[in-house]
């Protein structure tokens, strides 16, 4: 297909978009148009479309601005809450899975070490004088409550306060 | 990227972090929303056919224009708006379980823009014609934009624009010059 272009139709569209077509047109152009069959399609292309156009903007229903400014507002606020819990969330999940791993760690140890009762073996009494082991893995849990205690303390307030907002 | 432990304090105030710092504030959005609401709306009822959706469309395309980094200048922001709002209307036209554009009944536009028609033969032509076509000639002939600013707004190349409008322009000539054999030979 050969598309069919004029270097004048730029010029035509400018003076119907400035509104100087019929009445301002200097003579020239107006010959152009009246020989040029892509110009004239321009023309009657821009009037109709021009005419829908300022029909439909008189009839667009105009919702007040500041409701949509507050939304989108509240909309970046949320996505930028999300962010942040984002890596908080991985930290929680972080935790958990050390507190889980010291656990079999810990189960595992007592088991080979050859003891009869596992639960037994998990009673402070047990525990305590500890060992060096037992004492890292014994910091490791107490440190890992407290890190998910302290998240979770957090989240709590937080969630209060964005409510309460 | 902002770190959890950077972030914490401006949760703990209860302050937005820099990525919620609006880039434009309420007054200078409601001079910008008051000069171009309304060609978008214009643009979103006539390519949707569906004033309420262009309703809907509208305040949605604000609320993402907001939540996006702005570009700098009146024209800037009115393209980067029109693309919004044509991505809008793609994701819209490409949900499962709507009615798609072409599905609609024949009478749909014809309905709906006989009321707010300047020149009544333009919705049942619009009507015949794709929702890229109505796309393309709104944009070129309505909102007057270049081929290379079409392109941006709608993501298509130049190039295509170009082919693509002068088919657009072709069809939409001839449903208009002769809408009542149109009309018969749909009925």
């Amino acid at each position: 297909m050969k598309i069919r272009s004029c270097p004048r139709e730029a010029e035509v569209r400018d003076l119907i978009q400035r509104g100087h077509w019929p009445d301002s047109c200097e003579p020239d152009l107006r010959a152009h148009i009246d020989a040029c069959a892509t110009c004239a399609e321009a023309v009657q292309l821009a009037q109709v479309f021009q005419a829908a156009r300022t029909a439909s903007m008189q009839r667009a229903p105009m919702a007040a601005a500041g409701p949509i400014w507050w939304r989108a507002q509240l909309r970046r606020r949320n996505a930028a809450f999300e962010r942040i819990a984002k890596p908080i969330r991985t930290a929680q999940i972080f935790a958990a899975a050390i507190c889980l791993v010291a656990t079999i760690a810990i189960l595992i140890f007592e088991q080979r070490s050859g003891n009869a009762s596992v639960l037994s073996n998990l009673l402070p009494t047990q525990l305590w004088p500890p060992s060096n082991w037992s004492l890292t893995l014994l910091i490791s849990t107490i440190a890992t409550i407290t890190v998910l205690a302290a998240v979770a303390l957090f989240l709590a307030t937080d969630t209060s306060e964005t409510n309460h907002h | 990227m902002m770190m959890w432990n950077e972030a914490l304090p401006h949760i703990q105030l209860g302050k937005a972090t820099q990525a919620a710092e609006p880039s434009m504030d309420s007054d200078a959005f409601a001079a910008f929303y008051e000069r171009s609401a309304r060609s978008l709306w214009a643009y979103l009822s006539r390519c949707s056919g569906d004033p309420a959706l262009a309703d809907d469309l509208m305040q949605e395309s604000y609320v993402r224009f907001l939540c996006a980094s702005q570009p700098d200048g009146e024209v800037a922001s009115r393209r980067y708006l029109f693309r919004i709002a044509t991505n809008l209307l793609r994701d819209h036209w490409r949900r499962p379980r709507t009615v798609s554009i072409e599905e609609l009944p024949e009478n749909f536009f014809a309905t709906a823009s006989t009321h707010m028609d300047a020149c009544a033969l333009l919705g049942p032509a619009m009507a015949r014609m794709t929702p890229r076509e109505r796309q393309l000639l709104w944009l070129a002939h309505a909102e007057n934009y270049s081929h290379h600013e079409i392109a941006e707004v709608t993501g298509l190349a130049s190039a295509s624009v170009r082919l693509l409008l002068f088919r657009a322009r072709r069809k939409i000539k001839h449903l208009l010059e002769q809408p009542a054999r149109a009309d018969g030979g749909q009925r």
